[in-house]
């Protein structure tokens, strides 16, 4: 079943196409991977989905209804939400407090209830230890993590994690590459844009390749890698 | 203790005219009353949210206007003309707000201020317009004189209660946290769900009621009012200034900075005026630039040292 459907969305900015007539679908339950060079258009597609750019043409259809007029905690209610390639943490609330937020507002629950669910979220992204210090006293990989924390809190079935690897050392992109299974495991679905193959290559099940605004390329991550057309366009080199 | 500290406060307060003070003290108290109720009104939407406004003075001389039209014109009592004062402001409030609040940063400072010199325009030239006697124009209205002044110190008492007992259970709940995240990043409180144009304007409109009940208070214990004086601009500046002294998205700070603001302008400002606003403007360059969260902003700052 799809999740998500993409039709013929078309954003500009003046006269530059961000993106022209790109089409995809989303399944339940997958993992999907999108690359591309950089202003291909990644972020704004991902922008345009969580509803804080308004498509210019095409259409967003999510669980059968289409959401591409509503704004994003509408759609965010809906069960979409985004982690920002800018990490954007409420700075002067703390750890729990920001993901306090996100469960409040995400799920539309008391103060109360949530109280009682920030613990697992923090447990399971294992920033449970830095969860009363203010969100600017955390070092980056933890906040990237907080960002994440911040998408679980809301409840949201469909995560765009826009660059959430970025900047981490191996050892931290192992355990971010294991998170990314696990939330799958537990029945999220993911968008993932991201530079570092290996990543890619490592959690997607399907990949997406854009360049200056348009589908180039999409399939099986080893088939998508070998084609010419990507190899020119974004990676250079025959990967595999 | 510190939890037992407003409660003690407050009780002093209510049980202080026993002493029978000399009217003066009532109208200095009642004085610093208005001034924390304006101050904590503002920090509500521009301390919680970011979102400076410069035309709060709009919804005070809306509050003024509306009780003294209502007591003078329509014969109405005291109490029922300042509720019709909170919400002619808090209605008001929904309509600015929901156009003003798209604007970020300065924009907003610019339209709130364009706001309120257009209400004050508006009072000032309505009745040479129209030809009709309504506003009064700058002969400004007179309203009955009927109350001691310890009838007024009780008014603001209550009153200014209520509005930092708001303050107090909003920054605690739900309300206070999507203002909160509103604050630090925007896109990302709406990325949580955070319908962040309800929570704006609706306490944008909150802090407008606050203000209107105020101004209407106001115009009945000054008993006279006229456009520029109960427009002025100066009086946004002041619930600014106080606001920035005590501590910005606090609850407390604002009420610290109208109680030392108000006093010192009351002991320096009456003899010496303008030793009183060169100090008031070295005080507030300090606190800009080496206490950016204001003095209460010293006090929490430990909670989060390592």
């Amino acid at each position: 079943m799809n999740l998500l459907s993409v039709r013929g969305l078309k954003k500009n900015f003046g006269a530059l196409a961000a993106l022209s007539d790109v089409s995809f679908d989303v399944a339940d339950g997958e993992i999907l991977g999108i690359i591309g060079p950089n202003g291909a258009g990644k972020t704004t597609l991902f922008n345009l989905i969580a509803g804080i750019h308004k498509p210019d043409g095409g259409d967003l259809f999510f669980k059968g209804k289409s959401i591409a007029h509503l704004p994003p905690h509408r759609i965010c209610r809906a069960g979409i939400t985004k982690t920002s390639q800018i990490v954007q943490p409420f700075l002067t609330l703390t750890v729990k407090e920001n993901v306090l937020v996100a469960l409040m507002f995400g799920r539309n629950i008391t103060k109360k209830e949530a109280d009682g669910r920030t613990g697992e979220i923090l447990e399971f992204l294992k920033i449970d230890d830095v969860k009363d210090k203010l969100s600017t006293q955390i070092s980056l990989p933890k906040r990237r993590r907080l960002e994440l924390a911040r998408s679980l809190g809301t409840g949201a079935d469909l995560i765009l994690m826009d660059e959430n690897l970025a900047g981490l050392n191996p050892r931290e992109l192992e355990e971010g590459m294991d998170i990314i299974r696990e939330l799958k495991k537990r029945g999220k679905t993911l968008v993932v844009v991201e530079h570092i193959m290996q990543a890619i290559m490592g959690v997607c099940e399907r990949l997406i390749v854009l360049s200056y605004g348009e589908k180039i390329a999409e399939g099986h991550p080893v088939d998508v890698c070998s084609d010419d057309r990507v190899i020119q366009a974004y990676l250079g080199e025959r990967i595999c | 203790m510190r939890k037992a500290l407003f409660p003690a406060v407050l009780l002093v307060l209510l049980l202080l005219p026993a002493l029978k003070l000399e009217g003066y003290y009532y109208r200095m108290l009642s004085t610093i009353f208005l001034w924390i109720g304006l101050a904590s009104a503002w920090n509500l939407t521009s301390g919680f949210t970011g979102y400076i406004d410069f035309g709060s003075v709009g919804y005070f001389g809306i509050g003024n206007y509306a009780t003294a039209i209502l007591m003078t014109k329509a014969g109405m009592p005291f109490v029922p003309s300042i509720a019709a004062s909170g919400i002619l402001s808090g209605l008001v409030a929904q309509f600015i707000g929901r156009h003003t609040m798209k604007l970020r940063g300065a924009y907003f400072g610019i339209a709130t201020l364009a706001f309120a010199e257009a209400a004050s325009q508006i009072v000032m030239e309505f009745d040479r317009t129209f030809h009709i006697t309504f506003f009064e124009g700058s002969h400004g209205i007179t309203l009955p004189i009927a109350h001691e002044e310890t009838f007024f110190y009780y008014t603001f008492l209550i009153v200014v209660s209520l509005i930092v007992l708001t303050v107090f259970f909003i920054d605690r709940n739900k309300f206070g946290y999507a203002l909160k995240a509103i604050k630090e990043a925007e896109d990302s409180a709406e990325l949580a769900g955070v319908n962040t144009r309800f929570y704006k304007v609706s306490v944008y409109a909150i802090t407008a009621v606050m203000i209107g009940v105020l101004g209407g208070i106001n115009a009945y214990w000054l008993t006279y009012i006229s456009p520029l004086d109960v427009f002025s601009v100066i009086h946004t500046i002041h619930m600014i200034i106080m606001a920035l002294f005590g501590g910005v998205g606090t609850v407390f700070g604002p009420v610290a900075g109208a109680v030392v603001l108000s006093l010192a302008n009351e002991i320096i400002g009456a003899k010496l005026l303008y030793t009183y606003l060169l100090m008031l403007g070295i005080i507030l360059l300090v606190v800009v630039i080496f206490l950016p969260r204001g003095f209460i902003g010293l006090l929490s700052l430990r909670r989060f040292k390592k």
